[in-house]
């Protein structure tokens, strides 16, 4: 799954980019991939220096208030509450998207991944080819809340809903999001990827995924792969997978 | 044979679309995946707005970590 986080700035903001930001409160609910996507837009745009982070709850629905409020200049947001935001008139200054990453504990077998990878990848390719019918999940998450209860399907905007199935994280980018953790003191310790993450079963899952179900070039990113996304401190979950 | 069984924790439509999909459409179940999701009770659910950047207060992984799922998206 691909996450879509988008950095959101209030409809009377006089912020138009990014850069804007620079020195200014934006609110991240730290810990969480929208806070590390938030985190990564912002350093794109100016000198880390500058940039000016708040905690937030993890709620999207009570940084949209706080938003709204004025408590802060910009959050992050996801999906059906970037849409929402769009609708009370807010401006989207810079939109992102980063893998959604499973983090196995030792005792998920490679059979067992085999057949979460082989599901999921089905259930990608049915959402892809009929995205908008899928859409009512963003409602249902938020049932009963009226800012979302107020939007219809055809308000979103497909483009932000983008699916691929899981497959094998490169080393390279694993490393890379261990190395870039670490350069915010979110993380100590040097990047080991024999250590990091068990090739031996991410690799005989996808094997078994591609073998017993997947067409070519549908083996999938993720689960027991270990840590690429922004969304986790890649200690936790390489640590959970390397017990193996 | 029966189904291998896997608990995972609670995903939403943002970050698990597929997974949700997946599971109402029986394709967890063809491949033979008894898949549960699960959710921390409301009452232990800490809020990410008492952590730091450096420190944060995050509720993920916590099934993980006493043994309650087998799974959690990152």
């Amino acid at each position: 799954m691909i996450v879509c986080g988008v950095l959101v700035v209030a409809p009377a903001s006089s912020i138009y980019t990014p850069q804007e930001l620079a020195h200014k409160p934006v609110a991240l609910d730290y810990g969480n991939g929208t806070a590390y996507a938030g985190l990564l837009m912002l350093e794109g745009a100016m000198p880390r220096d500058a940039v000016t982070t708040v905690a937030a709850t993890v709620s999207p629905a009570e940084r949209f208030a706080g938003l709204m409020r004025g408590d802060f200049a910009a959050t992050v947001l996801q999906e059906p509450w970037i849409t929402v935001a769009e609708k009370a008139g807010c401006r989207l200054v810079s939109t992102t998207f980063f893998h959604g990453t499973w983090v196995a504990d030792q005792r998920v077998t490679a059979e067992a991944y085999a057949a979460f990878v082989r599901a999921t990848t089905h259930a990608v390719r049915r959402i892809s080819a009929d995205k908008r019918r899928y859409v009512s999940y963003y409602l249902r998450d938020w049932a009963g809340h009226p800012d979302v209860e107020r939007l219809t399907p055809d308000d979103f905007d497909l483009g932000r809903i983008q699916l691929k199935g899981p497959e094998p994280i490169p080393e390279s980018e694993a490393r890379w999001a261990w190395e870039w953790m670490a350069s915010w003191g979110l993380m100590s310790g040097d990047f080991d990827v024999s250590t990091q993450i068990n090739q031996q079963v991410a690799a005989r899952a996808h094997q078994l995924a591609t073998l017993t179900g997947l067409g070519a070039g549908a083996s999938a990113r993720g689960a027991a792969d270990a840590a690429h996304s922004v969304d986790q401190p890649p200690v936790r979950a390489i640590q959970s997978i390397s017990a193996a | 044979m029966a189904a291998m069984a896997m608990t995972i924790e609670r995903v939403m439509a943002f970050n698990g679309l597929d997974v949700l999909v997946a599971r109402d459409e029986g394709l967890f179940a063809a491949e033979g995946l008894d898949l549960r999701i699960a959710a921390l009770r409301p009452s232990e659910v800490r809020s990410a707005a008492n952590g730091t950047l450096t420190r944060p207060v995050t509720n993920q992984g916590a099934l993980v970590d006493r043994g309650e799922a087998l799974m959690f998206q990152g």
